[in-house]
Formats: C-alpha cells, structure tokens, sequence
C-alpha cells in the first residue's frame, strides 16, 4: 500500500495501531528511562495550581515531593499526543469540532450538553482518583507497567475491566 | 538526544495511533466494556506484546529490573484499577485518549474533561496521606513476573506474543465467517 494512502486512512486495524503505540511505549523506555504515563501530567498541573495558589501546607508531601509544580516531560507528553491526535484527524479528513460524542452516547442520555459534562467530569475526576491510588493510567500501567512485566500493570488491567464491565452493565442493562 | 525532542516524538506517535484507531470516541472505549467491540483489547494486547519484545531486544542487561519499572501496591494497583475503570466506563475515555480526542475536535473533553481529571488530581493531591494508607497496604516494591520467579523474561514476552498472534487469528478467521 502507498505510504500517503496509509496516513491519509481514516481508521488503521487495532493491530496496526497497537503496533505504532508499543514502539511509542519501549522507546520511552529505552531512549528517556521514563514509562509513557499520561496521568501524571494532569497530576502535575494540580500540582501547578494548587501551589500557585498557595493552598499547599508544608506538611503535604504529594504536591511538595511527589509532584512538585515543576514543568517535566509528561507536560510534553501531553503536547506531544494532542499534535499526534490532531495531525492523524487532519490527514483523514476525521478532525471535527464535536460538543457531543456519538450515536451510542446519544441513544442512552440525548442531547443535554449539561448532562455530558456532568458525566464526563464525574468519570474523569474518578480516573485521577484511581490513577493517584494505583500509580498510574491506562498507559503508565496498563501498557507500559505490563510490557516491562510489573505484577502491577496485570493487576491494573485486572481491576480496571472487572469494575468497567460491571459499571457498565449497570449503565446500559443487558443489551 | 534531547529528552524533551524525544518525548514529543513519541508522544506524537502515540497520539496518532490512538486517533487512527478510534479511542478518541466513546462508543468504541464502552463498548468494551459491553464485550460488543474488542478493538480497545487488540490494539492494548498488540501494544504491550510489541514493546514487550522491543525493551527485551534494547535493554538485555536491565533485564528484570530498571528504576522505571512501576511498583507493584497489591491493594493499589486493583482498587485504584477498580475506580479508574469505573470512571473510564461512565466517561468513555482515558488520560491518553482525552488529549488524544482534543486533539480531533472533541470539546467536551478539553472542557469538563480537563477539569475533571485536575479537580480529581486535586483531590488526590490533598487527601495524599489518606490514600498512601491504601497504597502501602500489599506494597511490593519494583519487581517483574522474571525477577519473582527467576525464569527468563522471554518466556513470559514469548507468552503474550503467542497470545496476541492466537487472538489475531481467531478474531480475522472469526470475521471470515461471518461474512460468509
């Protein structure tokens, strides 16, 4: 296949995709020694906020130690995957303002605008939460952690598709 | 290198294939939780057999451990699992497909999606010592299936490579069938 056309697909096969992101993942590893994490950048700029505004009491060890407001390369991670995101809709024609997702999500809740960002802020606010307590994300842990052969990227994925299907059924019924 | 160069090239190759591959939309991400679409398994199990193989090939004398190994926290990893899938389950998204879905247009995300996940690292942040309490509780330290067990990591790449090509060719000889 031509390599234009190849960019220009609007969808590549899950295989094809998990490829690209496994060597995104090693070569972290390899070039930087860091895992491909994305949620800590988001802890980060907590971090930013809270100490900027002069919220953080010396005694609070995760915003003064852990994640100290400094600007680090999980900030340009997220740079990095945003530019990635854009330019792989802008070449398939996929790139879209969207202020709602698609049919699924509007066959269960319409179309309140209000309602999605009530939803969406609760699930994410729970994914930091989560995030926080495991140590890591989807990325950090799920593929990185399992990749390297931690126990704890297999006990992530483990805890995160159990509570998802049953959080799910929950949502949607049986159907 | 240039750290910082390095990790926007990956982070920019991650992006991409995160878009191409559909994660960006909520219907693919719940809909693996509703077992009707596996797109979200194949293109997670093909990652991580990917770079399970690629780390192996460049790092052979760190096998086993690296300081960038994450730690394993019993109680942490799968609680904090626990929560994180049911957050991914009523949002439809992740950290990475978030900025990933900024990035092919999607609103919602860089509004009440950003402010979720500040607002929750926020929380975390400030009940830090609460939360160490469950972190701590089974907390193992940095350590891999090879270092437990003393076997060669490549057993265990070799393992997740078999199961992916298996997964591969069930799923397309499945597809096949159906057409038919």
């Amino acid at each position: 296949m031509n390599i234009t056309k190849f960019f220009k697909m609007k969808r590549w096969s899950p295989w094809t995709a998990g490829i690209a992101a496994g060597v995104a993942a090693s070569l972290s590893i390899v070039l930087t020694e860091k895992t491909l994490g994305v949620s800590g950048g988001f802890e980060t700029i907590a971090s930013m906020i809270a100490n900027s505004a002069g919220f953080v009491p010396p005694s609070n060890a995760f915003f003064n130690r852990v994640k100290p407001p400094v600007f680090d390369s999980q900030l340009i991670l997220l740079v990095g995957i945003f530019a990635g995101a854009l330019l792989a809709s802008l070449f398939s024609g996929d790139f879209k303002v969207r202020t709602l997702p698609d049919n699924e999500w509007k066959k269960r809740f319409g179309v309140s605008k209000f309602k999605r960002a009530a939803i969406l802020f609760t699930g994410c606010f729970l994914m930091a939460t989560g995030a926080g307590i495991a140590g890591g994300c989807t990325s950090g842990l799920g593929i990185s952690a399992t990749m390297l052969l931690s126990p704890a990227g297999f006990l992530f994925i483990a805890g995160v598709f159990a509570s998802g299907i049953i959080t799910i059924l929950l949502i949607y019924g049986r159907k | 290198m240039d750290e910082a160069f390095v990790t926007a090239a990956l982070g920019i190759l991650f992006g991409f294939a995160l878009q191409k591959v559909g994660l960006t939309n909520y219907s693919i991400v719940i809909n693996q939780f509703r077992l009707k679409d596996w797109t979200m398994m194949k293109f997670m199990c093909t990652a991580i057999a990917t770079g399970s193989v690629i780390y192996l090939l460049f790092q052979p004398e760190t096998v086993g451990m690296t300081e960038t190994v994450p730690p394993v926290s019993i109680a942490g990893n799968l609680l904090g699992g626990a929560i994180f899938g049911a957050g991914m389950a009523i949002a439809g998204t992740c950290p990475g497909t978030l900025i990933a879905g900024i990035g092919q247009g999607n609103m919602d995300y860089l509004t009440a999606g950003l402010a979720g996940f500040i607002t929750g690292g926020l929380f975390f942040g400030f009940l830090f010592k609460f939360f160490l309490g469950i972190i701590m509780t089974g907390f193992l330290g940095e350590m891999t299936l090879s270092t437990i067990t003393g076997i060669n990591p490549w057993l265990f790449t070799d393992l997740i490579c078999g199961f992916v090509i298996t997964f591969y060719i069930l799923t397309s000889w499945k597809t096949k069938e159906d057409k038919v």
